[in-house]
């Protein structure tokens, strides 16, 4: 059993008793319950004697005694150490500067000891502390006297330039030294290997993983694709307190100013509902569809840390934001449904079609999000170009009017937009009185589908030197 | 110190890695759409051509580990340790070569990976073991002993930001300390936390260790190599300079290091005015 001793000061030897961690460092669990010592400052330090009375463990144990002597002017300084166990010499050994461990058996039948430190030289520590000190006690505690761990070394420490151990007085108990070397490794017999490794096996090429490895990969890490959107949607509602709120007033405030400037203008939209429900629910649409494919371009550079630290998928990191970004599509739909039972507008039984007609929407913001997060590894302008897109489309697509007002010659045209017959769609199902537009809806199916493949090919492409790149 | 008749849990062959010294490629005067149009022509962007302003940050490295082998990695700063870690971990690709891996890997490059701020001790504690690939009944399992073993409790449902980085420390190295990992790659993160904590870690490994998990840890500390690992691997220059058992390596190691400064490479200096030769624990 090694305890990890790290000194605090370490780097500031020099300057010496900073530390401020306990002394009393259980190095297995049979650490003694109770201590009274003489002559140790708080602060770990010792003079030339002190003693601790230790009350023992259930079992038998080794007492273990850490110890540093300190660097403070003279490098080659040494002083005897001579430990006590009740009174009786148990070892004696030359200390130089630096750290070391002692493993003391202690004799059986007893419930306290007395262990007394006996140093022969002192040093003064530097000003302003200015106390004479022989040494810092690290670590005081019993071990079990197997090691719990039965492959551990029995003399564990190797100095960097092995201290000859003074032998131990044959009458003595055996002092385990603290130093020498670094005794092969004893090990227990291993657990037969567990049946899963034979299963399971990675390869590591490079190139990039094969499609279908990557979808099973994927199948594999759908608890971290639940946490990651988990993740997404905790931040989103929780960093600002008015979270769910801020979700709905873009497309709220958007629809107020559109519908006052139309009311205002008395401007034909070609529109044969209501226009507030019909401007919202387009905007909400809009607003989700370029908050998830912004969300998705930029997905990869924003999880830049967890991606250079750990594997997983990568096709995850652009999906994470267009799913969890639904979660605002779904508030946004609360306020839509208080608008049309103020309009009078009813929605069909088709309603219950709505997330499959909104299926292209995601697909396409998916695809573009793939299609920018790639491009913009090696060109970071692209999401520039994502970002200036979404602003046009904003008034390209049928968001604020209908496609009715484009002349019947460029219609054909006009819908080549995916998002055109997925705006046309949603509303479809929400307004009853609209038909639904099922050769644009279909062409918007196909056409995200087709963005996405692309998107996802592209998107494996860099993989490779993603991270090289970032 | 192999155990020839154990599976072979790592196996890596003629794992090469080529990088671009400075900021790779540079920008093309083409612009956007060119890098579009080759990223539709080409088979794959990368791994990037020969070319003459790039290093080999690995170069041909080939070795076995097998099943409850405790490896240790050893090398100057930029001997290529950490390439290697990182294309073991998948999270880079070679540029040539091969490598299999067995089982569940996890490989603490960084403790602490993943944890967002915002989110609580306990939303933390699932985000980061689900990073590994562990499940939500997998967690909920060991959930009340990583708790335990971070000694957060009261601060379970508090925002990881308001924690001290000794607390995030803690609960994340936790986290890690219970994945259940077939191998385990430690990388200097057995350096965190305060005494106490430290130990704590180092048994927990010891235990994974005993365990029969295969282990490859990166270290400096000669000491913490040596308690660990039955063999080690010397990394040089991108090179296996050495591979055996523990003792025979770092002896071999150590004598280099003295003997043979390197007054551009950055050396790990004995911390503080310690003499190297007076660390002994």
């Amino acid at each position: 059993m090694r305890p990890a001793v790290r000194l605090p000061g370490e780097t500031n030897h020099q300057g010496g008793s900073t530390t401020t961690e306990p002394i009393v460092d259980p190095p297995v669990e049979l650490v003694s319950p109770s201590l009274q010592t003489s002559g140790l400052d708080p602060d770990g330090w010792v003079a030339d004697a002190s003693s601790y009375d230790l009350v023992r463990p259930e079992l038998p144990s080794i007492a273990v005694i850490g110890v540093m002597v300190p660097l403070i002017a003279d490098p080659t300084f040494t002083t005897e150490l001579s430990v006590l166990v009740d009174g009786e010499e148990v070892v004696s050994r030359t200390c130089k500067v630096g750290r070391f461990k002692l493993r003391v058996p202690v004799p059986p039948g007893q419930d306290q000891w007395r262990i007394e430190l006996h140093f022969s030289d002192v040093q003064r520590l530097p000003a302003p502390d200015d106390r004479t000190v022989a040494a810092q006690v690290r670590l005081l505690g019993f071990e079990a006297p197997e090691s719990l761990l039965p492959h551990e070394p029995t003399a564990s420490i190797t100095p960097a330039a092995p201290e000859p151990a003074k032998p131990a007085p044959a009458a003595t108990p055996p002092f385990l030294p603290a130093s020498g070397q670094a005794a092969p490794a004893v090990r227990a017999p291993l657990p037969p290997p567990p049946e899963r490794i034979f299963s399971s096996e990675t390869v590591i090429r490079p190139s990039a993983i094969p499609f279908n490895v990557q979808l099973r990969e994927m199948w594999q890490y759908r608890h971290l694709f639940k946490a990651l959107v988990w993740r997404n949607v905790r931040i989103e509602f929780d960093a600002m307190r008015l979270g769910s709120l801020w979700a709905v007033s873009r497309p709220l405030l958007f629809a107020a100013v559109f519908g006052f400037f139309r009311h205002l203008s008395g401007a034909n939209t070609y529109v044969d509902v209501p226009y507030v429900p019909y401007v919202y629910s387009g905007l909400l649409l809009w607003t989700y569809f370029s908050d998830a494919a912004t969300n998705a371009a930029s997905a990869v550079r924003m999880d830049v840390a967890l991606l250079s630290k750990i594997y997983y998928p990568r096709l995850l990191t652009p999906l994470v934001p267009t799913i969890s970004n639904l979660v605002t599509l779904l508030i946004g739909i609360v306020p839509l449904f208080i608008i049309m039972a103020w309009t009078e507008v009813h929605p069909g039984w088709s309603i219950l079609f709505l997330p499959i007609v909104i299926l292209p929407c995601i697909i396409f913001a998916l695809g573009l999000g793939l299609l920018v997060s790639a491009l913009s590894i090696e060109d970071r302008d692209w999401e520039r170009v994502l970002a200036f897109g979404l602003t046009i489309g904003l008034w390209i697509a049928p968001v604020i009017y209908s496609p009715e007002m484009i002349p019947d010659g460029i219609r054909e045209i006009y819908h080549l937009n995916p998002m055109s017959g997925a705006l046309l769609g949603f509303r479809a199902v929400l307004f009853d009185s609209l038909p639904f537009p099922a050769w644009e809806w279909t062409y918007s199916l196909v056409s995200s589908c087709a963005v996405f493949a692309l998107g996802v090919r592209v998107f494996r492409r860099t993989e490779l030197r993603l991270i090289d790149r970032l | 110190m192999t155990a020839p008749d154990m599976p072979v849990m790592i196996s890596v062959r003629g794992i090469s890695k080529q990088y671009a010294r400075g900021h790779e490629g540079g920008r093309s005067f083409h612009g956007g759409l060119s890098s579009l149009l080759r990223l539709l022509r080409h088979e794959t962007i990368g791994p990037p051509a020969v070319k003459s302003d790039t290093f080999w940050a690995l170069d041909n490295v080939s070795f076995d580990i097998h099943y409850g082998e405790r490896v240790g990695l050893i090398g100057r700063n930029g001997a290529g340790k950490s390439t290697l870690v990182k294309i073991l971990s998948r999270v880079v690709y070679p540029t040539c070569g091969e490598a299999r891996l067995r089982g569940r890997l996890v490989s603490l490059l960084e403790v602490g990976t993943g944890f967002n701020g915002d989110l609580t001790g306990r939303e933390n504690v699932y985000m980061n073991a689900s990073i590994h690939g562990l499940s939500r009944s997998e967690i909920n399992a060991r959930f009340d002993e990583i708790v335990e073993f971070s000694g957060v409790q009261s601060f379970l449902d508090t925002p990881v930001k308001r924690y001290s980085s000794g607390m995030q420390m803690r609960l994340a190295f936790a986290v890690a300390a219970h994945l259940d990992p077939d191998i385990l790659i430690l990388d200097e993160v057995l350096t965190v936390g305060d005494l106490d904590f430290q130990q704590k870690c180092l048994e927990r490994v010891q235990l994974l260790v005993s365990e029969g998990r295969t282990l490859l840890f990166v270290s400096h500390s000669l000491e913490a190599l040596t308690s660990f690992c039955d063999r080690c691997i010397w990394l040089d220059d991108g090179k296996i300079r050495a591979d055996g058992p523990t003792t025979e390596i770092l002896a071999e190691y150590r004598e280099s290091q003295i003997h043979h400064t390197h007054p551009d490479a950055e050396q790990p200096q004995p911390a503080g005015a310690l003499p190297a030769a007076g660390v002994l624990t």
